[in-house]
């Protein structure tokens, strides 16, 4: 019964043990994928693994990492440096140098914003995507935590029944003991005084009287001579009434039992004895006519 | 928890438990062993209570015979039974399922008896009998009999048998008949009949009829026919008389004596008593088919009334050669060896043995007295049975629990039973003056 417990709390007890490392193995895995997910750009590599190859080529011609993107702007305020209008042909020249310079310029302005734009389009999915990522990996994190929790609620109730079935078992073995101990003493302390009352002349007279009454309510039949031999046990109840009659041994014919059987219901109710702790439920008698 | 208690409460527990296992028979075996014991080594002849109801059936059943009175009336007189009063009986079930023990029981009753008769046609009946001990409520047992109207007592007797046989363990020997001789008149105008009749005394047959003494009746082995002394010739001859037919052989008229016949248990043989010319009585055995006489005693003192053994290989007989009569034995067929078996009295006279052959009974003088004793054959133990002053010509029933034999009443022969157990003795009815020699008839059902 025990033993069986402790099995099972033990089997249950590496049941948790080896949930418990899964859950933290899960837990450990994502803190490290997004730990990675945040150390290199990355996107979560479930869903966004089509997306890898166009990725990785972003991040080749976009070598810088977000964190210099914001210093770039103070690069392109270059354009401050234009010539005067004043000097005419060479002006002209000039101008239109300027004008193409300007044109150039304002060329890598423009796409150094579209780059801007792009890049900031770029970060800004991505910081969706790492979001999304973060509430899967929150929501799965809560799931885990959820049948963490499930699962460890379920060991403890098991624990808990199985405590409380082990504690029964104890119970009920205990009581069983207590219970076999009284009785044990109960009858050492009844023989103690039915030893010590049989000492006593009580017992002895008592059985004469018993036997005297069934002596002469035993009406023997022809057959019941010398050398028949019979045993019968008789129960009663206190008060002497006779309650069952039982032939054991017997080497009399039919009507030698059915004799001794009338004889000792004749005797109903049985003399009682004087110290009723001589009362005894079974008697025995012997049937064994002298002549 | 706590690291010690456990183990320390778990070896506790084991070695109580141990000590339990240890000591359970310790201490039950005395209570198994001394169930209290009690010798029971004498007890009582009384007559055993039993209650016998009135049969149910259709009115008339039976031609209106009283079943129950003929079987109360047996059991009472067998002296093992004390039948209740019907008078006194609170209900008169005729089913066992329908006996309410306890309620005989307090009423003092034992057993109770009751039965159906059931009409088969104008002439038979049946006869259904439960028996029931008010003691434990049980049946111990069911017959079933047939009867006819012309002789219903015939199937009463058997209801007693079955209850006897059921309660005593012997059978009973109600349905048996006994045979007598009545003496009407005075001398010199007597007048002598053979009778037979029920065990009970009832149902007489006269089965001869004679103004000439009849003497010694016996029954054959069979039940079949009597032998008897007859002096119809003005001489005694020994005669046998079949009853159903009426058909009678002399199968003795030797000069002298011819008497005292008794019937061999293997009926074939007469053992009697003839004196020849020479007038001294001898025991002799007659072979009935080939006439053959065989001498048995060759004494000069009286020897007569000889009586079978059970086996039929001795004879007991009343002889005076040592000089009052007593009773001896010999051997049938080495007879020169001669036992004396009774002593005591100076008068031990007409020998009867018991069916089973351990037991004599014979007529025995106390003072003036003749009275019926019966001896133990295995120890010698003797045993006076009656109380009257001329108890003579016993018989055993055939169940050897009763005897029958003549007594005297204002000077008139009378029959009376007596249990071998002395406990009851029972005079049967006659209404034919004066009765004598009365001999119980073998079993003759199954």
């Amino acid at each position: 019964m025990r033993e069986q417990g402790t099995t099972e709390s033990r089997r249950d007890r590496w049941l948790s043990v080896l949930l418990s490392i899964l859950v933290h193995a899960a837990i450990v895995g994502a803190l490290l994928w997004g730990w990675w997910t945040y150390r290199a750009p990355r996107p979560a590599p479930r869903q966004l693994a089509i997306e890898a190859t166009v990725v990785t080529d972003r991040i080749a011609t976009a070598a810088p990492a977000p964190a210099a993107a914001p210093a770039a702007p103070p690069v392109t305020p270059a354009p401050p440096v234009a010539p005067p209008p004043e000097v005419a042909p060479a002006v002209e020249r000039e101008t239109q140098a300027q004008a193409q310079a300007q044109a150039r310029r304002e060329q890598r302005q423009q796409d150094k914003e579209a780059a801007a734009k792009a890049r900031a389009a770029r970060e800004a999915e991505a910081a969706r995507q790492a979001e999304a990522a973060e509430e899967a990996r929150k929501a799965q994190e809560a799931r885990d935590a959820e049948a963490a929790q499930a699962a460890k609620a379920a060991e403890e109730a098991a624990h808990k029944a199985a405590v409380a079935k082990a504690a029964l078992a104890k119970a009920a073995l205990e009581a069983a003991r207590a219970k076999r101990e009284s009785e044990l003493r109960n009858q050492l302390a009844a023989e103690e005084r039915i030893n010590a009352a049989r000492a006593s002349a009580d017992e002895t007279a008592w059985l004469a009287l018993v036997r005297d009454r069934v002596t002469r309510t035993w009406i023997r039949p022809p057959s019941a001579r010398a050398g028949v031999d019979c045993e019968v046990h008789v129960t009663q109840v206190p008060g002497g009434a006779v309650t069952g009659v039982q032939i054991g041994r017997c080497n009399g014919d039919d009507a030698v039992r059915e004799s001794i059987e009338a004889a000792v219901y004749r005797a109903s109710p049985l003399p009682s004895p004087s110290n009723p702790d001589l009362f005894d439920r079974n008697l025995k008698f012997n049937f064994h006519p002298d002549e | 928890m706590n690291p010690v208690p456990p183990s320390a409460s778990c070896l506790g527990r084991w070695l109580l438990l141990l000590a339990g296992a240890l000591l359970a028979p310790a201490v039950l075996a005395p209570s198994a062993h001394a169930e209290l014991q009690i010798d029971i080594t004498k007890g009582v002849t009384d007559p055993i209570p039993i209650a016998v109801v009135p049969l149910g059936g259709a009115p008339g059943a039976g031609a209106g015979f009283d079943v129950a009175a003929v079987v109360q009336h047996d059991l009472d007189g067998s002296g093992r039974f004390r039948a209740m009063d019907r008078q006194a009986m609170g209900s008169r079930p005729v089913r066992a399922a329908d006996v309410s023990a306890p309620d005989w029981r307090a009423a003092g009753e034992d057993y109770v008896a009751v039965g159906r008769i059931t009409p088969v046609d104008g002439t038979h009946f049946g006869i259904d009998c439960d028996l029931v001990s008010a003691l434990n409520g049980q049946l111990l047992g069911s017959t079933h009999v047939n009867g006819t109207t012309a002789n219903p007592r015939a199937a009463a007797h058997r209801v007693s048998d079955f209850i006897f046989e059921k309660v005593i363990g012997t059978r009973g020997a109600f349905d048996t008949r006994i045979a007598y001789v009545a003496v009407d008149g005075a001398p010199p105008a007597q007048h002598y009949q053979l009778i037979v009749a029920d065990a009970d005394g009832e149902n007489a047959q006269v089965v001869l009829d004679s103004h000439q003494p009849i003497m010694s009746p016996a029954w054959s082995a069979d039940g079949q026919w009597l032998a008897y002394v007859s002096f119809e010739n003005r001489v005694a001859s020994i005669v046998v008389q079949q009853l159903r037919t009426g058909e009678r052989r002399q199968v003795s008229a030797r000069a002298g004596v011819n008497g005292a016949p008794t019937w061999s248990p293997d009926g074939h043989r007469l053992a009697l008593t003839l004196s020849g010319t020479g007038g001294n009585l001898d025991i002799y055995v007659l072979d009935l088919a080939t006439q053959a006489l065989t001498r048995i005693t060759d004494d000069p003192a009286i020897d007569t009334e000889p009586a079978w053994s059970a086996d039929g290989s001795s004879l007991y007989f009343t002889s005076d050669r040592s000089g009052g009569p007593q009773i001896y034995r010999t051997d049938v067929i080495a007879h020169q060896r001669v036992q004396r078996i009774t002593f005591g009295s100076p008068y031990n006279a007409r020998p009867r043995l018991s069916p089973d052959g351990r037991t004599l009974a014979f007529v025995s003088r106390e003072g003036a007295d003749y009275r019926i004793a019966i001896q133990d054959l295995g120890n010698g133990n003797v045993r006076v049975l009656t109380r009257g002053s001329l108890d003579v010509s016993p018989s055993f029933a055939p169940n050897g629990m009763t005897l029958i034999y003549a007594g005297s009443q204002g000077g008139r022969g009378t029959l009376a039973t007596v249990a071998v157990d002395g406990q009851v003795s029972q005079r049967l009815k006659s209404d034919r003056g004066d009765v004598r020699e009365p001999v119980w008839g073998p079993f003759t059902g199954p």
